[in-house]
């Protein structure tokens, strides 16, 4: 433990190491709303982070997902055929149903600027869930109400459309 | 140029270079990943029941671990009693081959009138099994215990280590992958584990159901050893359509060298392994191991044949299951690549 004095030498203003923005990228996610800090933490030690170059797919539409990701830093580009359907930046959580099923990707995710990306791999967190059963339990939940929110957001677009 | 069958090729090239490096000690490994297959689910059920990963692991090793140390002594003891007189049994198997012979050359020569001089046949053969108890050959075989010993001494530790880290030694190796496989790596370990596990764990189960139904019969029908000649047959029941016949030699061997072999004990020893690999190939091979691998019989049959003559009974035993994994991997691996393009 650092003594008192020694916490006046601490520098305020150096940046976090990526361990913790990656955690706190997580923590800040719907997936992980109201779990425990530790809890959390050991699931942020099964994600993986990588590093983009601008232009470079992080995957692309029509391929199998496995994985949901947390963007870490830079920005990245959403696009389904030609369209870009959005921009995403630093926290921003996205190809979430690629927790729950095999199905293809629904739309290419593109670096736009040099990124870093942290993913979480459907079957380590089933892993995690089979361990913890208990806080599996509240993740799946939050899952299911993720997915519950977009579905929702997804037909009143529908029906402003027509 | 597609890149991935050169990257297959590279990894089949990696796999045998380890498997190749890997050769002393290819039991410890077998056992360690038989091991890691079967009690997987179980450190994970009491980790989910709230125990620390270490001890959940403590508690899933120490049963199959005391049994793996209980028949190790089992087997120096009986090795130690039996070397000085293996000289002796081998002689005495060998006076039995000849008397069963000329017995069965006499019933023949009673019932259907036909003389074929089995024993003098094979006394002409020059088979002198009191050959395999010279020196040197017992000094191989000494060796080969301690090879084997040595190979059950590092089971312990390395089931522990495989319980304990293979997720992140996994976890590594497929970081390793660049950004564009990443995804695509991690569906396709996924599948090729998931079929391999099912596989495998078909396989022990086979072997185990056929050990104990055949040394029920076994000890219903008084031979010795029923335990042991019971898990010789499952062994032996992994090798296809061969199988039964391997199964039938330990039996008939044994009671050739011990008590003598009647016709009667023989169609008994018939029986009892009719039951049992009717109930593997009627029950357990539909149910545990369907559609798992499906090696066509030619290929199969092949397979053994040259295996047995590579790697003797043990490289019978193996090809299956190994030809299996083969197929398995490079199946799945096949359909990813080129799903991905």
């Amino acid at each position: 433990m650092l003594s008192p004095q020694r916490h006046l030498w601490l520098n305020p203003f150096r940046r976090k190491d990526p361990e913790s923005a990656t955690r706190e990228a997580w923590r800040n996610t719907p997936l992980l709303m109201d779990i425990p800090a530790p809890v959390c933490h050991k699931l942020v030690e099964r994600t993986h982070l990588r590093h983009y170059q601008p232009g470079e797919y992080l995957f692309r539409e029509g391929e199998a997902g496995v994985s949901a990701a947390v963007i870490i830093s830079g920005k990245i580009a959403i696009e389904s055929g030609d369209h870009r359907i959005a921009e995403l930046g630093p926290g921003d959580f996205f190809g979430e149903a690629a927790l729950l099923q095999d199905a293809p990707r629904s739309a290419s995710a593109i670096a736009e600027e040099e990124a870093t990306v942290s993913f979480l791999v459907r079957f380590q967190l089933e892993e995690f869930v089979r361990h913890r059963p208990g806080a599996g339990l509240e993740i799946m939940t939050n899952l299911a109400r993720l997915l519950v929110a977009r579905l929702h957001r997804g037909n009143r677009s529908e029906a402003i459309d027509e | 140029m597609k890149l991935w069958p050169v990257r297959m090729l590279t990894g089949a090239i990696i796999a045998l270079a380890i498997g190749y490096l890997l050769q002393p000690i290819w039991i410890a490994a077998l056992l360690c990943v038989l091991f890691y297959l079967l009690l997987e689910p179980l450190v994970s059920t009491l980790q989910a029941a709230g125990a620390r990963k270490d001890l959940a692991i403590a508690i899933a090793l120490l049963p199959p671990l005391v049994g793996l140390v209980y028949g190790a002594m089992h087997l120096i003891d009986s090795a130690r009693d039996y070397l000085p007189q293996l000289g002796q049994d081998l002689e005495k198997l060998q006076l039995g081959i000849s008397k069963t012979l000329a017995e069965i050359d006499n019933h023949l020569a009673i019932v259907m009138d036909v003389r074929l001089s089995l024993a003098e046949q094979v006394a002409a053969l020059e088979l002198d099994l009191r050959g395999a108890a010279r020196a040197e050959r017992l000094l191989a075989s000494t060796s080969w215990l301690a090879n084997l010993l040595l190979n059950l001494a590092l089971v312990p530790p390395l089931a522990w280590f495989l319980l304990r880290d293979y997720r992140s030694w996994r976890d590594r190796a497929l970081s390793l992958l660049p950004n564009s496989q990443f995804e695509l790596g991690w569906l396709m370990y996924h599948r090729v584990c998931a079929r391999l596990q099912a596989y495998l764990r078909g396989l022990v189960l086979q072997a185990l159901i056929l050990s104990a139904i055949t040394a029920i019969g076994f000890q219903i029908i008084g031979l010795p050893s029923p335990v042991l000649l019971g898990v010789l047959t499952g062994v032996a029941g992994l090798v296809p359509y061969l199988g039964p016949l391997l199964a039938m030699l330990a039996p008939v061997l044994m009671m050739v060298a011990g008590p003598g072999l009647d016709p009667g004990t023989l169609m008994e020893i018939v029986l009892v392994l009719a039951v049992g690999f009717g109930f593997d190939n009627a029950v357990v091979i539909p149910f545990l191991l369907a559609g798992s691998v499906n090696l066509h019989p030619a290929v199969a049959m092949l397979a053994v044949v040259i295996a047995g003559h590579v790697g003797g009974i043990t490289g019978m035993v193996l090809v299956i299951p190994l030809l299996g994994m083969l197929r398995i991997i490079s199946e799945t691996t096949w359909r990813g690549l080129q799903s991905s393009g």
